[in-house]
């Protein structure tokens, strides 16, 4: 029966104690989520993660309007027959007792009323830095109710040598109970075969964690799809989307404000170095994955961080370490498991070589591969059918960045030359005989000047007084690359690359040396800033004089 | 002066040898690196169709 008037929605707040059961009481709620179906493996990855940071209580708004799904209705679902509703549900996930929830977030409305904007906005900060996991968007799709869902990180621990860097977030703002909170993640959701597939999603993820930087359009998956799908339709039809290829993602990058960087993964080092330097660069680059054994197509999966181990470094790189060899694992947005999800970097010797579907033999070992197991699946061991092969990296760059992440490895690498040369044989041997084994290593980064120069006085790579004399000295582009260097015998030297510029008109803004406590540590940047014909960051008399003398 | 001149202890000749060797392995593998660098840049229309359409099952 059609009724007489439309009724206004209510908002209905639900606040509740955590568990599976009660996000799969919603899930059954929805259409297509009956009792026989099974809960989405995405629904229950979120559940167990949530269980990891010790959630406790939620919080859920029962019709919210969610600017994501509401392209999606409105380009797709909206012309269904079956008449989905344009609202979702959102969830908010908090450490706080239960019991006590409603109370403290009234709590910090009062204070607000009390004392004014400032000491609200600090309460709500310090209330979410400390119980705040943040938050999910539930569609009423039951083939699909992911949404956009945004959940801290894991904490970065720090045991045994190894860490976790997980720099491809950023911070979100959600208002809910007159309360505004902020939880710091990167935005996740499932891939729904309308109006999105893997590779929408991925480009979703990427472009959430650019608007950091820049002020580039949040696209929704929606206007992704349909932008890609403007000039070419290799597949057909654009929607029900049955995926892209790789120039339509290109496409969709550049029309979003960002400059689309392709490399293809020729090898396990090098590749390593491309994950590795987006990482550490907050950069969140788009991997484009091949099953080891099935013939499904390609899969992409948004790259958010890494796990390092400081003792995963093979014997033939230990000498001079390419800091990329520490990554033991990675964490990828991967819409078949959920947010975070864990790629185990796989040895070459894994057993799943026999099954392997290989063209050329001696080509794919040399492939980086992951181990992503699926969620949920009981194994003993590697399933085949869980190695991914990697296969080319797409990273979406601020359109001023010109250097290619590829043309900075390969300066990075000459660099290392330089500074080879310029340590002592003697004191090289010395140090290799001491059974240090390890002369010094490298890691090449993008940073916007801002960060780059607020991250070396935050982390005491240099002193206030040394970082004004450079800020007030030394001109830097929007983006600076830079090649660091690290070592026991010298301190941190990093050559400054300008992002602007490209091959073959590079142009080097400097040798930075934060601190100059070693002796040995100005020999080396000399060499190097004579190696590129830049000066010293800061620049001192001696260096003036020195370069002087190079010169003649 | 030539930082890679600047002697400490002299070095013995297996030393000298095992250093040249050092060196020559360092150098053989920045070489490949760079060459693999430059190759990831190298694309085809091939790379450009891969067709990324992982279907949830």
């Amino acid at each position: 029966m059609i009724p007489a008037t439309t009724i206004y929605p209510e908002q209905g707040y639900r606040f509740a104690a955590f568990s599976r059961g009660f996000l799969e009481d919603l899930f059954r709620c929805l259409p297509g989520g009956a009792a026989d179906v099974e809960l989405p493996d995405q629904l229950a990855y979120i559940g167990d993660y949530l269980d990891k940071l010790d959630c406790r209580s939620v919080l859920a708004e029962g019709h919210y309007i969610d600017r994501d799904y509401i392209e999606d209705f409105s380009a797709f679902y909206s012309r269904n027959l079956y008449p989905y509703p344009n609202y979702c549900q959102r969830i908010h996930f908090f450490t706080e007792e239960s019991g006590r929830l409603q109370e403290c977030l009234t709590r910090i409305t009062e204070i607000g009323a009390l004392n004014g904007r400032e000491r609200y906005r600090s309460e709500s900060l310090e209330y979410s830095n400390s119980e705040y996991l943040g938050f999910m968007v539930l569609k009423p799709l039951g083939g699909c109710p992911v949404g956009r869902t945004v959940i801290r990180p894991l904490p970065e621990d720090d045991r045994a040598g190894s860490s976790r860097v997980i720099a491809g977030v950023r911070s979100y703002k959600t208002h809910v109970a007159g309360v505004e909170l902020t939880v710091k993640g990167l935005a996740f959701q499932q891939q729904d075969r309308g109006v999105s597939a893997c590779a929408t999603t991925a480009i979703w993820s990427a472009l959430h964690k650019l608007t950091q930087f820049e002020r580039v359009a949040v696209a929704t998956p929606a206007q992704i799809t349909s932008v890609a799908g403007q000039q070419k339709l290799p597949f057909g039809r654009a929607m029900p989307s049955d995926g892209l290829n790789m120039d339509q993602m290109c496409v969709a990058i550049q029309k979003f404000g960002a400059a689309p960087n392709l490399l293809k993964a020729e090898d396990r080092q090098t590749a390593l170095s491309y994950l590795h330097t987006t990482a550490v660069s907050g950069i969140t680059p788009i991997l484009v994955l091949q099953n080891s054994v099935k013939e499904r197509g390609y899969h992409a999966a948004t790259l958010v961080g890494f796990k390092q181990d400081k003792r995963r470094v093979s014997a033939s790189s230990s000498e001079i370490r390419d800091r990329s060899s520490e990554i033991s694992s990675i964490y990828l947005h991967d819409d078949r498991i959920g947010p975070y999800a864990v790629g185990l970097l796989t040895d070459e010797e894994v057993e799943t070589e026999k099954k392997v579907r290989r063209i050329d033999e001696t080509k794919e070992t040399a492939k980086l591969k992951f181990d992503i197991p699926s969620y949920g699946r009981v194994r003993e061991k590697t399933d085949p059918e869980d190695v991914w092969i990697l296969r080319q990296i797409l990273i979406p760059l601020h359109p001023k960045v010109r250097l290619s992440v590829a043309t900075l490895r390969k300066f990075a690498i000459d660099a290392v030359g330089d500074v080879m040369s310029a340590i002592p044989k003697e004191l090289a041997m010395q140090t290799l005989e001491e059974d240090r084994a390890q002369l010094f290593s490298f890691y090449t980064a993008i940073l916007k000047s801002v960060d780059f120069l607020e991250k070396s006085l935050l982390h005491g790579f240099t002193t206030p007084a040394v970082l004004q004399q450079v800020a007030a000295s030394v001109v830097f582009p929007r983006y600076v690359a830079t090649v660091v260097f690290e070592s026991d015998l010298f301190d941190r030297i990093e050559l400054l690359i300008d992002s602007t510029s490209s091959e073959p008109n590079v142009h080097f803004v400097g040798v930075y040396v934060p601190k100059t406590e070693k002796p040995l540590t100005i020999e080396i940047a000399r060499q190097l800033a004579y190696s590129h014909q830049c000066s010293l960051i800061p620049t001192d008399g001696a260096d003036e004089s020195d370069e002087g003398s190079n010169e003649s | 002066m030539d930082s890679r001149e600047d002697s400490g202890m002299p070095m013995r000749d297996d030393q000298e040898k095992d250093y040249a060797k050092l060196r020559q392995k360092w150098e053989e593998r920045f070489e490949e690196m760079k060459r693999v660098a430059e190759k990831s840049q190298i694309l085809s229309a091939e790379d450009f169709s891969l067709r990324v359409n992982h279907r949830i099952e």
